[in-house]
């Protein structure tokens, strides 16, 4: 085999794996988009009666605006914590190891488990979160004499839960952050010192500028990925609801419409409006990236 | 104008370490450094890797903290005080410009820092700019700029905030040979204009020697010697200061050689530019006042370093090296020669490897 | 002239005195917020665990203690039994032993190829995979279903595996492609000069350099594999074939107040991952602890 077969071979799975799981999938989504279908019978053409009857369609509106508040508010809190994490446990120190190590561990439970842990955490009677809370409290109620949230129960503390959640899993973005901050020269921190800046200006005028570029990157991945990561919560601790839809996001309510409900011509124009919001966000990011490169690097 | 401007006016207000050490972990980098910089001068510090230039530097800037001794900077007592309090200013072996601003806000960082309006902030920006040649870079960004112009916004920047002192941290090593050696007036020029009490630390003699206006050499941590390059190259204090500084193969003889040797002599040192070539025969009459070093030595390899040559030759005390200008007919390999030297490049140390005054030699210079 | 430019500082100078100096922040501050890091992240995991050693069945006690009073593996022994987290783990294991391995392959080939190729092929590789990456897993679900349908692979572990096709995710090829990319030129020059051809400098040049990516990636694979969800959610549906997730999920809808035993349930689908970050861990401290400390 010649070098260049060699070398298209060994691409070759990669590719095929492409094509077939991803970009045929997608264009395939796509075109159903414009059908009616119920997994059985052949799909039947409807044209634009999908995107129509969405436009309308009050769980829909439901999905797409908690789909939205969620990126909305878990984005910048995740993206926050982490890089205050990579911030506080870059240097060596006491105990630096093991605080590294704890912050990971949320990450690496699977999901299904976290969930559920979760779920029993914020129990509104038995849960610990609530235990907590009620400490010095009688009757069920804090020690300021308010009731507690009910997490699992009432809309706004549901969503709040689903949120705390997804705030704890953000190994991913502490590792590379930190790898992001263990790169910079220790020369510029000197000469930072030397001219007299103190940790607010340290933070604001160099750290910030010189990893904005990861950040960047790393908060379109995670806008892209709040479609997503708020499915399996969802599903596992707040079913959705409380009450119908309040948790429902657009990964949720794409699943529900196509494999319970059987509208998969349905769930894959809802799908549509997500690859839409996808590529506008990743648009919008891009470009704000874009400028910052523009004034960074030639 | 040679006083640095600035900065409360004080007689004595350069800077001055008293038994200043500093350790890493367990390794001594510094071992008790006394040395002082008067105001506005020039001072370099030379010395191979690892000898604890950069930490002398840092300790002044309070990068690195002194496990004992004291440094004063202006008059004051700066040993306790954080960096952004001593009023230097360095400038990085990296230089250290940051990418996401551009030329003028490189400068302006330590202003800027401090509270300076963008206006002001601006216009010294502009200012330290025009003074270090690099005025016309303002709107840049670093990315865009050679290591040249890196090595003035560097400067520049150290500039603008007019501090006490100038640290200088290997400030040309960044740069090719040819824009080093012009680099290298430049600094001096800007020195002589600006007159700021000036720490310059390099491992390159040459850079040196062209720079200051005193050399402090340092080796593991200890100062060696501290005089202006010329005293430093004709009375070195030490034997390590002869070897490091001036031209390489230094010859090493026993000083019994010469009659009239001071005591306590372990070695002597001849530079090879101090040694003749003479015909064996007539050697002992061309030593004149000089010392005649080895009547027969045999030329064994020559040595081509551009103008000169390095003539290695076998005594029957040792290797002698001399350097002889490359056109000359002399020292042709297999050829028997006396090696002779005037009796004032004669270097002696005893066996700790400080030097041994020579009364004969000195008084003939 | 120079008077002049050397006058700007100093007027400024003046006006920006007197210098403000902020107070250093007492050191203490860092101490305190590592120890807020430990308390936020460490107890959630702490009461997993606690938990799951209750006595399946009873009611939560009013003031839980961090240690049950009763230690107990009933629970495990329930979650076993009636879940079926047995079976389901061999399962899970299964998909794992042959996933794992062909998403890294496919991964270290196709980083490795794009090396290989031509600018602009490795720029287009590289395009379609980040694309890849943006494309929302919901997109996917139905066509994918209509595929492993016709190809009459619904209720088999093959659709868990299949993502190793496209190395579980587009991101690990771009990583082992820049990988390969910082391997110093030289070196792959000198198995040239020696006859290897791609697939000789692949294995003999180019994996041994690179083997703490293989490390990472086959750790983040194993975890994504073990913990994937949504894959066994909608094309397994006979129990027999159940993945540890999914069977997970069934024990808790079965009765969603015996916390103890879904807890136990939970403890057990988290070991195994953890296992193996602690493992890639020890590997990786083994080869950079030296380096560890020196950067700051």
């Amino acid at each position: 085999m010649s070098d260049r077969r060699q070398a298209a071979a060994m691409l070759a799975p990669y590719a095929a794996g492409l094509a077939l799981l991803v970009f045929a999938p997608a264009a395939a989504t796509v075109a159903l988009a414009f059908t009616e279908w119920d997994a059985i019978s052949p799909p039947r053409w409807v044209g634009l009666a999908n995107l129509r009857e969405l436009w309308g369609h009050e769980p829909f509106h439901k999905a797409l605006t908690n789909s939205l508040v969620f990126a909305a508010v878990a984005v910048p809190a995740r993206l926050a914590l982490a890089l205050g994490l990579a911030l506080l446990l870059h240097r060596p120190g006491r105990r630096v190891g093991l605080a590294r190590t704890v912050a990971l561990l949320p990450t690496a439970v699977p999901e299904v488990a976290y969930g559920l842990l979760w779920l029993w955490l914020f129990n509104p009677l038995a849960g610990p979160v609530n235990r907590a809370l009620t400490v010095g409290g009688g009757n069920g109620l804090t020690a300021w004499g308010a009731l507690p949230p009910q997490w699992l129960t009432m809309p706004t503390p549901a969503r709040a839960a689903i949120i705390i959640m997804s705030v704890f899993t953000v190994g991913e973005l502490f590792v590379l952050l930190l790898a992001a901050r263990r790169v910079l020269p220790a020369e510029v921190y000197e000469l930072a010192a030397v001219e007299g800046a103190g940790r607010w200006q340290v933070f604001r005028r160099v750290t910030l500028p010189l990893v904005a570029p990861v950040l960047g990157l790393l908060a379109l991945r995670d806008t892209v990925l709040s479609f997503q990561v708020s499915f399996t919560p969802a599903l596992v601790v707040t079913d959705g609801g409380p009450p119908q839809g309040a948790t429902t996001y657009l990964s949720l309510f794409v699943y529900r419409t196509g494999f319970e409900y059987l509208r998969h011509g349905f769930a894959a124009a809802a799908t549509v409006v997500v690859l839409l919001l996808t590529a506008a966000a990743v648009a919008a990011q891009w470009w704000l990236l874009g400028r910052y490169r523009s004034r960074y690097v030639p | 104008m040679t006083a640095a401007p600035g900065g409360p006016v004080d007689p004595g207000g350069g800077l001055r370490l008293s038994g200043v050490e500093v350790r890493h972990g367990r390794v001594a980098a510094l071992r008790g450094v006394d040395l002082a910089v008067r105001r506005g001068e020039l001072l370099v510090v030379l010395g191979p890797s690892a000898a604890g230039k950069s930490t002398l530097l840092r300790v002044v800037a309070g990068l690195d903290r002194a496990a004992a001794g004291t440094v004063h900077l202006a008059g004051r007592d700066v040993t306790a005080l954080p960096p952004g309090a001593r009023d230097v200013a360095m400038v990085f072996q990296s230089y250290a410009l940051f990418p996401h601003l551009d030329v003028a806000r490189n400068i302006a960082f330590g202003l800027s820092v401090r509270g300076a309006g963008r206006r002001a902030a601006r216009e010294a920006a502009a200012a330290a700019a025009a003074v270090a040649g690099c005025a016309h870079l303002l709107d840049r960004r670093p990315g865009q700029l050679s290591g040249g112009e890196r090595q003035r916004v560097a400067l520049a920047r150290a500039l603008a905030r007019e501090p006490a002192v100038f640290l200088l941290d290997e400030p040309l090593s960044q740069l090719d040979v040819e824009l080093r050696t012009s680099t290298r007036a430049e600094l001096r020029a800007l020195h002589d204009r600006v007159g700021a009490t000036t720490l310059h630390v390099t491992h390159d003699q040459a850079e040196a020697m062209a720079l200051g206006d005193r050399i402090a050499v340092l080796r593991a941590g200890r100062l060696e010697q501290v005089a202006p390059p010329a005293q430093l190259w004709r009375r070195p204090a030490t034997r390590f200061v002869a070897g490091f500084v001036g031209a390489p193969w230094l010859t090493v003889l026993p000083p019994g050689l010469v009659a009239d040797a001071p005591a306590g002599a372990a070695e002597l040192v001849v530079r090879p530019e101090d040694l003749r070539l003479s015909l064996p025969r007539d050697g002992a009459d061309n030593a004149g006042g000089g010392a005649l070093l080895a009547p027969r030595a045999t030329a064994v390899r020559r040595e081509l370093a551009g103008a000169d040559t390095f003539v290695h030759l076998a005594a029957a005390t040792g290797p002698v090296t001399v350097r002889v200008p490359t056109g000359a007919r002399t020292g042709e390999v297999g050829a028997e020669y006396a090696v002779t030297a005037a009796r004032d490049a004669l270097h002696f140390f005893a066996a700790d490897g400080a030097r041994v005054a020579d009364p004969a030699g000195e008084g003939t210079s | 002239m120079e008077r002049h430019t050397t006058r700007g500082p100093a007027a400024t100078r003046r006006a920006v005195a007197p210098v403000r100096r902020r107070r250093r922040p007492p050191p203490d501050i860092r101490r305190h917020a590592i120890t807020a890091v430990l308390l936020a992240f460490g107890p959630p995991l702490l009461l997993l665990l606690s938990a799951s050693l209750r006595p399946p069945g009873l009611p939560p006690p009013a003031a839980p203690p961090l240690l049950p009073t009763h230690v107990t593996l009933a629970a495990y022994a329930e979650a076993l039994g009636i879940g079926g987290l047995g079976r389901a783990a061999l399962n899970s294991l299964a998909v794992c032993l042959v996933a794992v391995p062909v998403s890294v392959l496919v991964a270290a080939w196709a980083g490795f190829a794009t090396t290989r190729l031509p600018r602009r092929a490795a720029q287009g590789v590289v395009l379609l995979s980040l694309t890849a990456l943006m494309v929302p897993a919901t997109a996917l679900l139905v066509p994918r279903f209509a595929l492993y349908r016709a190809l009459h692979l619904t209720d088999t572990l093959v659709p868990l595996m299949a993502p190793a096709l496209i190395a579980t995710s587009p991101l690990y090829p771009l990583v082992y492609y820049v990988a390969f990319r910082a391997v110093p030129a030289d070196l792959y020059e000198t198995a040239r000069l020696a006859g290897f051809g791609p697939w000789r400098t692949w294995w003999r040049v180019a994996m041994p350099l690179v083997r703490p990516v293989t490390v990472a990636l086959a750790t983040f694979t194993f975890v994504l594999t073990w913990s994937n969800f949504l894959d066994p959610l909608l094309y397994v549906y006979d129990r027999d074939h159940f993945t540890l997730p999914v069977a997970l999920r069934s024990l808790s809808t079965l009765d969603p107040t015996d916390f103890p035993v879904f807890l136990a349930g939970a403890v057990l689908a988290t070991l195994p991952a953890l296992l193996v970050f602690a493992a890639a861990q020890w590997y990786m401290r083994g080869r950079t602890g030296s380096s560890e400390g020196t950067v700051t």
